[in-house]
């Protein structure tokens, strides 16, 4: 059977048990369900089955699970992602012996490609960005004290901001290339506080028109954006005239900072400010702060960023979709765009090809191989954690099921038995 | 499980889907003993019992409120009788027999009678009809 109608299989069965248990046996096909023209989507057919199982309100549930446990879980598993795609040949020999054993020099511009570093981090905006002590906390500071040796993890950075490059070398030259890479991945920590923020942004574009890029950048930055969709989507990653239309328009709405969102139901404008962002973090990344209250509050974020009268319910299903397909694609992201693991790239660049690929511009070609397996892992992670949910609340229905079933078998079973011994 | 593929996360929600309930065996005793009690099937008393159940579903059960003889019970009628010939008449009952069924038998040789106590090595087949 085709895996449409192996999808169509699932809905079917979920629909005919739904409907014996409600005792109005009248099974739904689900014709309209998005994952069904979808063939190789899994997160969308898992959130379908959620909509199907739960309704209404099914996906702000999964948020709250999500953005703590998913987010935890996730982190070691794609660090060692990581670690695996920079297994070399090389890897048992001494860094001083290697190509790296003087350093590299890096245009800022190749690390800091969401154009974050130069933002203060105790302006509004960089409040949310950064964490405190973390990676690119330590770049900030390296970078604005030029010409200064500044030790972050497991490397030396020093700032020119003459030709506005970082030169960058191991602290210890005296470890194999393997141990060097696996100290430096078990750092890469992605800061919840900016991982946020970057979810919300990419709905809503409040992080990028707060932070007056020019047009270009924002551009540069969505064709990114896109390419990594791309590349989870599994489809090829160039990007079509039509679709650089789009993004070029995008482009310009974020600029001006209308952000405007399409709900399903309709096309709305949001409201949503960086004070609203700011209480969705306090209220959130906090270490007491429990599944339900991270629900609860991005359902309040909704509440308060849109006016909607006409189907709110679906308006805010649409909302919470688009949050949890921006977790995924974050994930990747943070993961692999940011400047710790870009530092780490290009350090393993100068190891295996003793020099750096200057070809920024396909910086997502270059490395479509180990993107791919980042989103592999990721998309493992969430839809695991999406699976259990479905699979718990599949069991909830089968339950009054299977007793139907056995109480029918045990009174067919009797019913035999009289008719063979003649009681009745 | 392989959570990163459509086909992997099917396969999972195919395997909790498939409800397994086995039935219990009759013993054999009772199946050669009490099958001659049965009465057989009968299209009259299997038509009557669905139309006296149709209340179940919340329809009306007898004739129209213009006094003539409801087309959907005849029909339902006709149903049956259908379906109890083409079982009576067309149906195929294969019975396949597993090899270990305990064997006594008897006979003659040159030195007299003899008897002996056994089990079938080989799988049997077996005919029945539906009555």
């Amino acid at each position: 059977m085709s895996l449409i109608g192996r999808k169509k299989n699932i809905f079917t069965t979920i629909s005919s048990i739904k409907s014996f248990n409600e005792n109005d046996r009248k099974v739904r096909t689900n014709d309209s369900l998005s994952s069904l023209t979808n063939k190789k989507d899994s997160l969308s057919f898992l959130l379908d089955l959620i909509s199907v199982l739960i309704g209404s309100g099914g996906f702000i549930k999964l948020i709250g699970g999500l953005f703590s446990n998913v987010f935890d879980e996730a982190q070691p598993l794609i660090r060692i992602q990581i670690l695996n795609n920079l297994t070399t040949p090389l890897s048992n020999k001494l860094l001083s012996s290697t190509s790296f054993s003087s350093g590299i020099t890096l245009p800022l511009s190749y690390i800091d490609v969401f154009n974050k570093l130069k933002i203060d981090p105790s302006s509004n905006i960089g409040n949310l960005m950064y964490g405190v002590d973390s990676f690119d906390y330590k770049l900030y500071d390296a970078i604005n004290n030029p010409n200064t040796d500044k030790t972050i993890g497991h490397i030396i950075v020093n700032y020119s901001d003459s030709s506005d490059t970082l030169s960058i070398r191991a602290v210890n030259l005296n470890q194999t290339v393997f141990d060097f890479y696996e100290d430096y991945t078990d750092e890469i920590i992605i800061n919840k506080n900016d991982f946020i923020t970057n979810v919300i942004d990419s709905i809503f574009g409040v992080k990028t028109s707060s932070q007056n890029k020019s047009l270009n950048q924002i551009t540069k930055e969505l064709i990114l954006k896109s390419k990594i969709e791309k590349i989870n989507n599994e489809e090829e990653i160039s990007i079509s005239p039509s679709e650089l239309e789009n993004i070029e328009n995008n482009s310009k709405q974020l600029k001006n900072g209308v952000s405007e969102i399409d709900l399903g139901c309709g096309v709305y404008k949001s409201s949503i400010t960086i004070d609203n962002l700011s209480s969705l973090i306090n209220n959130i990344n906090s270490e007491d702060v429990d599944q339900n209250t991270i629900s609860n509050e991005f359902s309040n974020l909704f509440d308060k960023s849109f006016n909607i009268e006409n189907n709110p319910d679906a308006a805010k299903d649409n909302f919470s979709r688009k949050i949890i397909s921006g977790f995924e694609l974050e994930l990747i992201k943070s993961f692999y765009l940011n400047p710790e693991t870009l530092i780490l790239n290009y350090i393993n660049q100068m190891i295996v090809d003793g020099e750096i690929n200057n070809n920024t511009e396909n910086l997502i070609e270059n490395n479509k191989q180990t993107i791919g397996c980042i989103s592999g892992k990721t998309k493992e992670v969430i839809n695991k954690f999406i699976f259990n949910l479905v699979k718990s609340e599949l069991n909830s229905l089968i339950k009054p099921f299977v007793k139907m079933i056995i109480k029918e078998k045990i009174n067919q079973y009797s019913g035999i038995l009289r008719s063979l011994t003649g009681f009745s | 499980m392989e959570y990163n593929s459509i086909e992997g996360i099917i396969n999972g929600l195919q395997k909790v889907l498939s409800v397994k309930t086995p039935t219990p065996p009759i013993p054999t005793p009772l199946i050669i003993l009490g099958s001659q009690n049965r009465s057989g099937l009968s299209p009259t008393k299997i038509a009557s019992r669905i139309i006296s159940r149709k209340a179940d579903a919340g329809l009306p059960v007898g004739n129209l409120p213009s006094g003539s003889v409801s087309p959907e019970e005849v029909m339902w009628r006709i149903v049956v009788e259908e379906l109890i010939k083409a079982f009576q008449e067309e149906a195929i009952i294969s019975v396949g027999i597993p090899p270990g069924t305990t064997v006594v038998a008897a006979g003659t040789s040159p030195a007299g009678p003899v008897s002996t106590v056994g089990s079938t090595i080989t799988m049997t087949k077996g005919y029945g009809v539906i009555q």
